[in-house]
C-alpha cells in the first residue's frame, strides 16, 4: 500500500498541488500540505501571501485552479455540509439587528450534531452578551460572536483566519485560552495570522507561505532553524539599506529609525564588516534568530 | 430552512423602515384617496383599497429582496456558505420571507377598507382577494432578491425604490389606466403588479382569474428566478 496515500486519507487537510490564479496574478502557486487530525497548524505569512485564498478553497469557498484540497478525506464543500468543518473568516460578516444568541442560534440550527446552545455561548465566552444585539458590540466581542459560529457545528476542524484580528492584548489572551480549551479535546486547528507570537504560542506546526508557496513548513523551533541565522541590531548613522544588505552574510536589511536591524547568515563575519565599514556603529546587539526573524529571512528572499 | 426563514422574518420585524414605508404609507394613501375620490362610490373605494394593497404588497417584497445587497456587503452570505444550507434552501427562505412580510401589508390595508371605509364584502370574495393577491406577490419577491443579488449595499435602496415605483406607477396601482393612452395599459399588462391587482379586481367583480394574468405573472417568476438562480451561482463562485 502506498504509504502517501494512507496519510492522504487519514489526513484532517490534505492540500495537493494547490493553484490559484486571479487573472494573471498566481496568488496560490503550488502548495502541498498535509495537516494530521489533532494539530494545531499556523498558516504565517505576510499580506499578499496567499493565506486567505488557500483558506477558501480549503473551505470550498473557491475553486483551485489546479491541484485539490480535501478535508477529513471529503471535497471540502462535502465536508462544511456534515458539519466537519468550523470556520471564521476575515470577509465572513455578521448581521447587525440580530442578537447574539439568534445568530448562533440560527448556525446551530443547519447542523446535524451541534454543540448546545449554552455550551457554544460559554466557550465563546459570550454567555453574558446572550441577548445583546451584533451591531452593539466591540470589534472583539464581534470576533467572539464569529468564534460561535465557527463552533456552532461541534467541528472536527477548525478554520480560522486572522481571528484576533480586532482584538486588544487582553480579548486575544482570552481568546486563544477559549481555543485552547477546544484544541485540548483533540479537534485539528488551522489558522492564518500575521502575529508571529501568536504563531510561536499556539501552534504545534508553522506553515510559511511567501508570495503563494510554502517556504517552510515544521515545528516552531525547525522553522527557526532553517533561518539558520542570528539578528544584528545596530544604531548605524547614515544606513544606506541596499549597501548592507551586500554585506557578506547578511540576507536582509530592516531600517526602523535610527535602529539597523541586519538578518544574518553567519554573524561573525557580517559584524566583522559591518564594523570595518561603519566604524560609528554602536548599541550593537547580535541575538539568536527567533521566529520572526526565520520570518524576515524567509519571506524576503528575493527582496534581499 | 425553516430556521433561516424565522431569522429572517424576525429581522424584518425589527426594522423601522419596513414598518413605515410597506404599512403606513399605502395604508395613508387608500384613505386619503378614497375619501378624496370615493366618496359615495363602495366600488371606487373597493377597487382602490385593492390598488393600494397592491402597492403596499409590491413595496414590501421588493424592499424585502433588496436588503440582500447589504447582506452580501458585510459577508454574510460567506458565512451561510460554510454550513449545510444549500442555494435552493437559501433562495426558497429568501423568497418565503418576502411573502410573510407582504401579507401584513395587504391585511391592514383590507382591514382599514372595513374598518373606515365600510367595504362590504362576502367572505369568499375576501378569502379570494387574500390569497390571490398573496399569490401575486411571488414574482415581485423574486425581483426584489434578484435586486439583493445584483446590487451593492449602497445602490440596492434606490434600484428597489425605482423598480418599486416603476411597478407602481407603469401597473396602474396609483392611477386608473382608463384615463392614460392606450399605450400604457399594454406595458401594464406585461408587468407582475398589474396583475396582482388585477387579481383582486377580478375577485371582486366576481370573474374568474385571468389566464393572460396567470402566464404572465408565471412567465415573471420563472425568468427572475433563473437570474436569481444564476446570480446566486455566480456570487458564490466569486472570491
Amino acid at each position: 500500500m502506498d504509504s502517501t496515500d494512507t496519510v492522504t486519507r487519514g489526513a484532517a487537510v490534505s492540500l495537493r498541488g494547490l493553484v490559484k490564479h486571479f487573472g494573471d496574478v498566481r496568488a496560490v502557486d503550488g502548495v502541498d500540505v498535509t495537516i494530521a487530525p489533532g494539530e494545531v497548524v499556523a498558516l504565517l505569512g505576510p499580506n499578499g501571501a496567499g493565506k486567505s485564498t488557500t483558506i477558501d478553497m480549503l473551505l470550498g469557498l473557491a475553486e483551485p485552479t489546479q491541484g485539490a484540497a480535501s478535508v477529513f478525506g471529503r471535497a471540502p464543500r462535502e465536508a462544511v455540509a456534515a458539519g466537519l468543518v468550523g470556520a471564521m473568516l476575515q470577509s465572513g460578516g455578521l448581521l447587525d439587528d440580530a442578537t447574539v444568541s439568534e445568530t448562533v442560534a440560527l448556525f446551530r440550527a443547519m447542523y446535524p450534531k451541534p454543540l448546545p446552545l449554552k455550551e457554544t455561548l460559554q466557550r465563546a465566552g459570550l454567555a453574558e452578551l446572550a441577548g445583546r444585539k451584533v451591531g452593539a458590540l466591540s470589534g472583539g466581542e464581534k470576533q467572539r460572536v464569529r468564534f460561535a459560529v465557527a463552533l456552532a457545528s461541534n467541528p472536527d476542524l477548525l478554520v480560522l483566519d486572522e481571528p484576533t484580528v480586532a482584538m486588544d492584548v487582553e480579548g486575544r489572551r482570552e481568546f486563544w485560552a477559549a481555543m485552547r480549551s477546544y484544541t485540548d479535546t483533540g479537534r485539528t486547528v488551522v489558522f492564518a495570522t500575521h502575529y508571529l507570537a501568536e504563531a510561536e504560542d499556539y501552534a504545534d506546526r508553522v506553515v510559511l507561505l511567501r508570495s503563494g508557496r510554502v517556504v517552510a513548513d515544521g515545528s516552531v523551533s525547525q522553522v527557526r532553524s532553517l533561518a539558520a541565522g542570528r539578528v544584528i541590531t545596530a544604531k548605524i548613522p547614515h544606513a544606506d539599506e541596499g549597501a548592507l544588505a551586500l554585506l557578506p552574510g547578511v540576507t536582509s536589511v530592516l531600517v526602523r529609525g535610527d535602529s539597523t536591524e541586519l538578518a544574518c547568515v553567519d554573524s561573525d563575519t557580517a559584524l566583522r564588516e559591518l564594523l570595518d565599514r561603519h566604524p560609528q556603529a554602536r548599541d550593537i546587539e547580535v541575538r539568536g534568530a527567533g521566529l520572526e526573524a526565520a520570518f524576515v529571512t524567509l519571506t524576503r528572499q528575493e527582496a534581499a | 430552512m425553516g430556521a433561516l426563514l424565522a431569522f429572517e422574518v424576525r429581522r424584518l420585524l425589527r426594522s423601522p423602515r419596513f414598518s413605515i414605508f410597506t404599512v403606513a404609507f399605502p395604508l395613508v394613501m387608500f384613505l386619503g384617496f378614497s375619501s378624496a375620490e370615493g366618496r359615495g362610490d363602495p366600488a371606487v373605494v373597493a377597487y382602490l383599497m385593492v390598488s393600494m394593497a397592491a402597492f403596499g404588497a409590491v413595496a414590501a417584497s421588493v424592499s424585502t429582496g433588496s436588503r440582500t445587497a447589504i447582506e452580501r456587503q458585510v459577508g454574510w452570505n460567506r458565512q451561510l456558505r460554510l454550513t449545510p444550507l444549500s442555494g435552493v434552501d437559501y433562495l426558497i427562505s429568501k423568497v418565503a420571507a418576502a411573502m410573510l412580510v407582504a401579507l401584513p401589508s395587504l391585511l391592514l390595508v383590507y382591514a382599514a377598507g372595513v374598518l373606515f371605509m365600510h367595504v362590504d364584502l362576502s367572505p369568499g370574495t375576501w378569502l379570494q382577494l387574500i390569497v390571490f393577491c398573496w399569490l401575486g406577490v411571488l414574482p415581485t419577491a423574486v425581483l426584489g432578491l434578484l435586486i439583493g443579488l445584483l446590487a451593492t449595499g449602497d445602490s440596492a435602496q434606490a434600484m428597489s425604490t425605482v423598480l418599486m415605483l416603476g411597478l407602481s406607477m407603469l401597473g396602474g396601482l396609483w392611477l386608473p389606466l382608463s384615463a392614460l393612452p392606450a399605450v400604457m395599459t399594454d406595458i401594464a399588462q406585461a408587468l407582475p403588479s398589474y396583475w396582482l391587482a388585477e387579481f383582486g379586481h377580478d375577485a371582486l367583480a366576481g370573474n374568474v382569474l385571468s389566464f393572460q394574468g396567470v402566464i404572465t405573472m408565471a412567465a415573471w417568476i420563472v425568468v427572475a428566478g433563473a437570474f436569481v438562480a444564476l446570480r446566486y451561482r455566480r456570487d458564490s463562485a466569486r472570491v
